[in-house]
């Protein structure tokens, strides 16, 4: 199935979108991390995705293809909530409707769904945040702009199980993406202090988790290191009431991008 | 998929198994609990899987349809280990094979897995196999149920959806329950003290290590025999090669609360 991108205006920003297929509607949206994007997160699983379902996969304000706040604060938090809802009633204005999230963007997804029961009625998140935890030095290192290649090479080593996959011509293509002094500068804005502060504004009370009706599914690396399994997609499946937790081996952050077929799996048990 | 129903001898005693279907093998052993058996476990997957695998089922000597020992100790690890190890080399004589195990049967599959390198898949619902102290639950699931009341009691402790509990369901464990030696028989299996009786399902580090196959750890939320957090996460961090998959909505057997769910994940893995 070809997906096809699209320039959407939000808010008087762009926002880029890849969307294809057809059936049950998904709205689809990438973590945090420098470089991250749609593509970076779903490239392995937007097409299987898009055989069987109506996709829309779109760059957060500030990531990839779509553009940037003309003002700091550049991480902001109901910016891209609001951007979530917009990409929800564009892609299902009456649902029934799916949404995919990675890490940071589990927060919003989650979000999105408690505002729009009746119409987000499956979630699937990987690598999610939304926990209380005590940020640790990987966590902060994927937070932080790398300086040089060395630093990105770390990066993705705390990212990434599957070393063998961090092959130079992937640290190149990186490299390129963060070449770009704006990006360099955006980025370091969008992450600067305390990264602590950034965990703890993307806790979900457990009142409110309580309160998701849809059906959730959580895919989470057991070697991730950055949200760790143990701190956050273990006990969110504890305590959203309809949530099935695939917790996948040989696995780091990316779920989808490391171990697509398990992703697919749990897509599959999930939407049908 | 046509199910037969097989029988075996093994040493002097009948072994009792459902086969059927073709393609890549696949045994499949149930767990314990007052009338616990092959058909009980895997009635509502047997069909579906025989579809696209070559299966065979087998009642675990003193359950089901097999036959019993003559002497005690009736729990008897190295025994069933045997019996294991028979009906692998029935369904598989040679080459890959994959192994299904719920329960008791999940700590008797992975330790077969460890002894087989040819085993090149092992899926465990509700597995044993960790150290941890035995719950309440399971102490009821090892003590015979004196009435169909008490049965009753115990089983909606062991599925999510007590709904699975129906009439037929209940006549059919007590007719198990109540035909000739079973009571005394049972009582005698899981007599003294039910932690040591725990404590022989546990792995060794030394058979961890063996165990270099694929594993798919399938565990209900709310199993509580065999608990999630107790037993679940402490024996997939011994195996850091396994998937684990916790289920909402489902107690200490995801074939019979999520069956739907059991099969995909089942297609899923061996292909």
């Amino acid at each position: 199935m070809a997906l096809h991108e699209r320039d959407l205006d939000f808010e008087g920003m762009n926002v880029h979108c890849w969307e294809g297929g057809s059936g049950f509607p998904i709205v689809m949206i990438h973590g945090s991390g420098p470089g991250a994007s749609t593509l970076g997160n779903w490239r392995n699983v937007m097409a299987p995705l898009s055989a069987r379902y109506k996709i829309l996969a779109a760059d957060l304000i500030g990531f990839g293809l779509s553009g940037r706040k003309p003002k700091e604060p550049y991480f902001d938090l109901a910016l891209w909530t609001r951007q979530a809802q917009f990409l929800l009633n564009t892609l299902a204005p009456k649902g029934p409707a799916g949404i995919i999230a990675h890490s940071l963007s589990a927060y919003f997804a989650i979000k999105i769904a408690l505002a729009n029961e009746a119409r987000v009625t499956k979630l699937l998140l990987t690598g999610p945040i939304g926990r209380p935890y005590k940020i640790g030095p990987e966590g902060i290192a994927v937070w932080t702009f790398p300086e040089t290649r060395d630093q990105l090479k770390r990066v993705m080593e705390i990212l990434i199980y599957d070393k063998s996959q961090i092959t130079p011509e992937f640290l190149d293509n990186r490299m390129k993406v963060l070449g770009d002094p704006a990006y360099k500068d955006y980025f370091s804005k969008m992450f600067a202090g305390d990264k602590q502060r950034f965990v703890d504004a993307c806790v979900i009370a457990d009142a409110d988790l309580k309160k998701l009706k849809c059906d959730v599914a959580i895919v989470h690396g057991r070697d991730d290191s950055a949200t760790k399994l143990a701190e956050t997609g273990l006990p969110l499946s504890r305590v959203i009431p309809k949530c099935d937790l695939y917790a996948v081996a040989h696995c780091g952050h990316g779920p989808a991008l490391e171990q697509p077929a398990k992703f697919m799996t749990a897509a599959h048990n999930l939407f049908g | 998929m046509a199910i037969r129903e097989v029988d075996y001898k093994l040493d002097g005693i009948n072994v009792h198994a459902y086969a059927g279907g073709k393609g890549f093998p696949l045994l499949l052993l149930h767990g314990s609990g007052p009338g616990a058996s092959s058909f009980g476990n895997w009635h509502a997957v047997m069909g579906p899987l025989a579809e696209r695998y070559k299966i065979l089922a087998g009642d675990l000597i003193g359950f089901g349809k097999s036959g019993q020992k003559k002497r005690e100790p009736y729990f008897d690890i190295g025994l069933w280990m045997k019996e294991a190890q028979f009906l692998l080399e029935k369904v598989a004589p040679r080459g890959p094979v994959g192994v299904i195990g719920h329960s008791l049967s999940g700590f008797l599959t992975l330790r077969l897995a460890a002894r087989n390198p040819r085993i090149v898949k092992v899926l465990v619902t509700g597995s044993l196999g960790a150290k941890y102290k035995i719950p309440n639950a399971l102490v009821q699931g090892w003590t015979f149920p004196p009435s169909e009341a008490a049965f009753k009691k115990f089983y909606s402790q062991m599925v999510a959806d007590t709904s699975l509990m129906t009439p037929q369901f209940l006549k059919d464990r007590m007719r198990v329950l109540n035909t000739g030696n079973y009571r005394d028989y049972f009582t005698k299996m899981f007599k003294g003290d039910k932690q040591k009786i725990l404590d022989q399902c546990v792995l060794t580090p030394a058979e961890l290590k063996k165990i270099k196959c694929e594993v798919l750890m399938v565990h209900g939320a709310q199993d509580r025999p065999v608990p999630f957090a107790a037993a679940a996460v402490p024996l997939a961090d011994k195996l850091p090669q396994s998937d684990l998959v916790r289920l909402a909505n489902c107690g200490h057997g995801p074939a019979m609360d999520r069956p739907k769910l059991f099969l995909e994940l089942t297609r899923n893995f061996f292909g």
